[in-house]
């Protein structure tokens, strides 16, 4: 058992860089590639096929009022004659903004508040990671909604709130990477050269943790998607008449739309399945290619 | 030595791990006998073959990946390599019994030594707790932990390293097995610690007179302990002599760097330790040539186009080089 | 293990306190005071009534005097009174508890024993199809919306095939037997376990697959015990050692869980009354909930805390 592992190692003697070792690994992980692609499409469908006739996800249209999916309305249309398909694309770019712009606040927030916390120590550290493990203790959506009443219910304070509490893992990740790299000697042989702390923190040892940081912001971006459709769903994301998946789904929560018209609600939470579900693809994919020594 | 009844016969044994991305020769066809109380020595690098050779007679590695290609184990008139899965359990622990690398990493953490140290013995032989318990006890008196009775109640993590080596020795003699295999049971230990451990070891074998398979990088350690001593290199036994003859006349290259790359208390403290140059090959195909030729001082062409096979040089000096 | 208890519950005060500064100011954010609120609904609004009844709630205290005043209420066990119902929240608050617990309850239990087995099971056959299987719906399972898969459930199987109720917990009329809320309970418990049993699923399989390639199961086999007794003396009880930590952090992920799906199905717990508290502006309700959620949180994590010290000896004998 012991030897086999050792030989192993056959895998990373080649010269490689790190970044082309990466590559291949991810591309060698099918649900990954898979992920990507579809998380692609996803992006791409939904920048760039509602650029022309977006209307017909908002204008009445009383000629065309709830008729299930047909050739010129592919997947029908709601009880207002709109067209659910591109009400549905429309949704994809709340969602995907939201995920996307909220982990980018909420890795700067983890990273700050982590690096801090490991890097110098003592009082400082307990005091947030404290602080951390307190903000970990509330049930995460319900103060994201009560964030939203606070802020208003729209696009940016969706993000706002999301971002405001999903800093957490990454903090920790951070911390934790911090207290490692922090033993090792490189980190020792820059401070008795002199370096300046910040100097060390943000060129030496934040570099070395970005891996992890990587891996963890990917699976955030799934679980930001995830939160934003849930306070949308609740009627705390994105007002209406502007679509997004959530919203589409809390407006279909009728038990009368629910058992006619499942071409409108049934597609959107697939399409919030089918994202998360990318993203995670990738976020596992991520962590093969670039921290093999992770698990989980 | 006076010759005595052969306990175990080795004999053509491979195995190999197959996985997706390679497949890895492990032990490339080996022989050799293990007497009644004797202890032989195994010696070689990491990756050498040494564990999975013996580790793999009680199926002891993972299988699939691992697969035992060819070859017999003969123990007591059976062939262990032919045995099916489940058929090798009475041999493990009653007859042969394992002493591991690590102490630490061994034991399970979350279950006290008392109760790890019983279960062998009650499922060889059906006894009571009580029985089982008592043997533990008389076990711990003889491998020297103070205070036996309350420490079989303790946890492995309460223990300091060199007792809890001294209680995997104890669990591994619990059926009173005729062989033990110790897996480089002092690697894991301080200096001080594993003179001690060996000093109990050759205690226990005057008392018990069990035979020992010893397997170490560590040739220093060996020589104090062994009657025999086999070098393995790549999965093969390169060189094979009584202990004494090995130190005294060593033939193969690689045995004569391991030696040279020992510190020696005789010699004047100027002289530079050597070390061999090179790293050991990766067993992912079957060598054609001699497996040490690229790192061999002495390589000639034959070497890299034949690999030697273990020769006799003396009535028990075996070594497989062309310069003999 | 005393000590560790104790140490245990002195950590969990200072996150207490902190967690009533937050939702204290929290709700000094929140948009519109009690008196605004209570005033929206009456017509012509007369400003000295207003400052009047401010004074009388002791609205015109500073920050930190209203803060300290609400956490003596608070040690008293009075959470306020709702300024839409005028009834106490801690009552308020009674009522619902039962039904949410119930729920969490019974999905948690739920999804534990199925997600730890099924896990196991995926480990034990590693790489065989149903292992595959299992892998997939793992992750589907935590990439599916909890919501979308109660509305799903309440379409397949209560619209489409009236099979279960569409919501509520007990039948109208009647008195809401074992069976009754059995009946009642099983989607909203099925959509929320869905998602929890995926997470357990992974995380066991996971850890059991670590467990599985230590030395002390190697060792535990060198010994010629039953492999079934291999694995269940030592691969699975290290195994779920981890898991326990695991229940710790799902709690809050099932209670946020909890909320959204109590509305899909109209459970009568305290996620109906989160919507309530939110849509009316009912903001002592609304930091009664928020306090009893963390006080839930925080419990269940000190729980989760002790029961890891109860199966790991490593911490008990620190």
């Amino acid at each position: 058992m012991k030897e086999h592992v050792v030989l192993h190692k056959n895998d990373f003697v080649t010269g490689d860089s790190f970044l082309r070792k990466a590559l291949i690994r991810f591309s060698r992980h099918r649900l990954a590639v898979f992920g990507l692609i579809m998380l692609l499409c996803i992006i791409a469908g939904s920048v760039f096929y509602p650029m022309k006739n977006q209307n017909i996800a908002f204008d009445l249209n009383f000629l065309a009022i709830s008729q299930k999916p047909n050739a010129g309305h592919w997947l029908g249309t709601d009880e207002l004659g709109r067209d659910v398909f591109m009400r549905l694309l429309l949704g994809g770019r709340v969602s995907l903004s939201v995920g996307f712009v909220s982990v980018i606040f909420s890795t700067c927030i983890g990273i700050l508040l982590g690096g801090i916390a490991g890097y110098f120590g003592g009082k400082t550290d307990m005091i947030i990671m404290r602080f951390t493990d307190t903000v970990m203790c509330f049930p995460f959506l319900i103060i994201a909604m009560i964030l939203v009443v606070i802020l208003g219910p729209s696009l940016w304070n969706s993000m706002l709130a999301i971002a405001m509490l999903n800093w957490t893992s990454t903090a920790r990740i951070t911390r934790g990477e911090i207290l490692y790299l922090r033993e090792r000697q490189f980190i020792e042989a820059d401070r008795c050269l002199g370096i300046r702390d910040s100097k060390i923190l943000f060129s030496h040892i934040l570099p070395n943790a970005l891996s992890p940081i990587i891996v963890n912001a990917t699976f955030n971006i799934a679980n930001a998607i995830m939160t934003e459709a849930s306070l949308s769903f609740l009627g705390l994301g994105v007002p209406l008449p502007t679509p997004s998946w959530g919203n589409i789904l809390q407006d279909s929560s009728s038990l009368y739309k629910l058992q006619t018209m499942p071409w409108i609600w049934i597609p959107a939470g697939l399409m919030i399945a089918l994202t998360v579900l990318s993203i995670n693809f990738i976020g596992d994919g991520l962590r093969d290619a670039l921290d093999p020594k992770m698990n989980l | 030595m006076e010759q005595k009844e052969i306990l175990l016969q080795v004999r053509d044994y491979r195995v190999a791990f197959y996985t997706r991305e390679a497949t890895v020769y492990a032990v490339n066809g080996i022989n050799y006998d293990l007497h009644k109380g004797e202890t032989l020595g195994i010696v070689g690098e990491s990756g050498s073959g040494k564990t999975v050779s013996c580790m793999s007679m009680l199926k002891l590695i993972s299988m699939p990946p691992g697969k035992i290609d060819s070859g017999s184990v003969l123990f007591g008139g059976v062939d262990l390599a032919k045995l099916k899965r489940d058929k090798i359990r009475p041999y493990r622990g009653k007859e042969i019994g394992v002493i591991f690398q690590d102490p630490m990493t061994a034991f399970n953490q979350v279950i006290t030594i008392g109760e790890q140290m019983i279960e062998g013995h009650m499922a060889h032989f059906r006894s009571s707790r009580k029985e089982a318990l008592a043997r533990a006890l008389s076990l711990f008196e003889l491998v020297g932990i103070p205070s036996p009775e309350s420490r079989l109640k303790d946890y492995p993590f309460q223990f300091s390293g060199g007792m809890r080596q001294r209680a995997m020795i104890a669990m591994a003699l619990m059926c009173d097995p005729k062989m033990l295999i110790a897996d480089e049971p002092t690697t894991a230990l301080d200096v001080t610690i594993q003179a001690q451990i060996v000093d109990l070891v050759k205690d226990l074998r005057k008392q018990i007179g069990t035979s020992i398979i010893w397997i170490s990088h560590d040739l220093g350690v060996v020589a104090s302990l062994a009657d025999r001593v086999m070098v393995m290199y790549a999965g093969y036994i390169i060189e094979s002599a009584s202990s004494d003859d090995l130190y005294e006349r060593p033939l193969h290259p690689y045995t004569k760097g391991l030696l040279e790359s020992l510190p020696s208390m005789n010699e004047d403290a100027s002289k530079r330790l050597t070390s061999i140059g090179g790293m050991p090959p990766y067993m992912n195909k079957l060598n054609i040539g001699c497996p040490f030729a690229p790192r061999c001082k002495h390589v000639m062409d034959k070497c890299l186009k034949e690999n030697p096979l273990l020769k006799p040089i003396s009535a028990d000096h075996l070594v497989a080089c062309f310069l003999m | 293990m005393l000590r560790y208890t104790i140490r245990r519950i002195l950590i969990a005060i200072p996150m207490l306190l902190v967690i009533t500064i937050i939702i204290f100011s929290l709700a000094k954010l929140l948009p519109g005071d009690a008196v605004s609120a209570i005033m929206s609904g009456e017509g012509d609004i007369n400003a000295e009534s207003m400052r009047q009844m401010r004074e009388n709630l002791g609205l015109n205290d500073t920050a930190f005097v209203q803060y300290i005043k609400w956490l003596f209420r608070l040690l008293t066990g009075d959470l306020g009174t709702s300024h839409i119902t005028f009834t106490k929240v801690s009552e308020m608050i009674g009522v619902r508890l039962g039904p949410t617990i119930l729920l969490m309850g019974t999905s948690l239990v739920v999804s534990i024993l199925i997600g730890v087995t099924l896990g196991i099971i995926s480990a034990m056959k590693q790489y065989s199809i149903l292992d595959n299987i299992l892998t997939v719906f793992a992750f589907l399972g935590r990439s599916v919306p909890v919501f979308f898969v109660g509305m799903f459930l309440i379409y397949y199987l209560a619209l489409i095939n009236p099979v279960f109720p569409t919501n509520g917990m007990v039948s109208i009329g009647a008195n809401g037997g074992f069976k009754d809320v059995l009946w009642h309970m099983f989607l909203p418990a099925l959509s929320l376990s869905v998602l929890r049993i995926a997470e357990f699923l992974r995380y066991s399989r996971a850890s059991m697959l670590e467990v599985l390639n230590s030395d002390y199961v190697w060792t535990a086999r060198s010994k010629g015990i039953k492999e079934r007794n291999v694995i269940v003396k030592h691969a699975l009880r290290n195994a779920l050692i981890p898991i326990v930590t695991l229940i710790g952090l799902n709690i809050p992920v099932l209670f946020s869980g909890a909320m959204i799906i109590e509305q899909v199905f109209q459970w009568p717990g305290l996620g109906s009354a989160f919507n309530n508290a939110i849509t009316q502006r009912d903001y002592p309700l609304l930091m009664g909930l928020c306090f009893i959620s963390s006080i839930i949180v925080l419990l269940s994590n000190l729980v989760t805390d002790l029961a890891y010290a109860f199966v790991d000896p490593r911490i008990r004998y620190q």
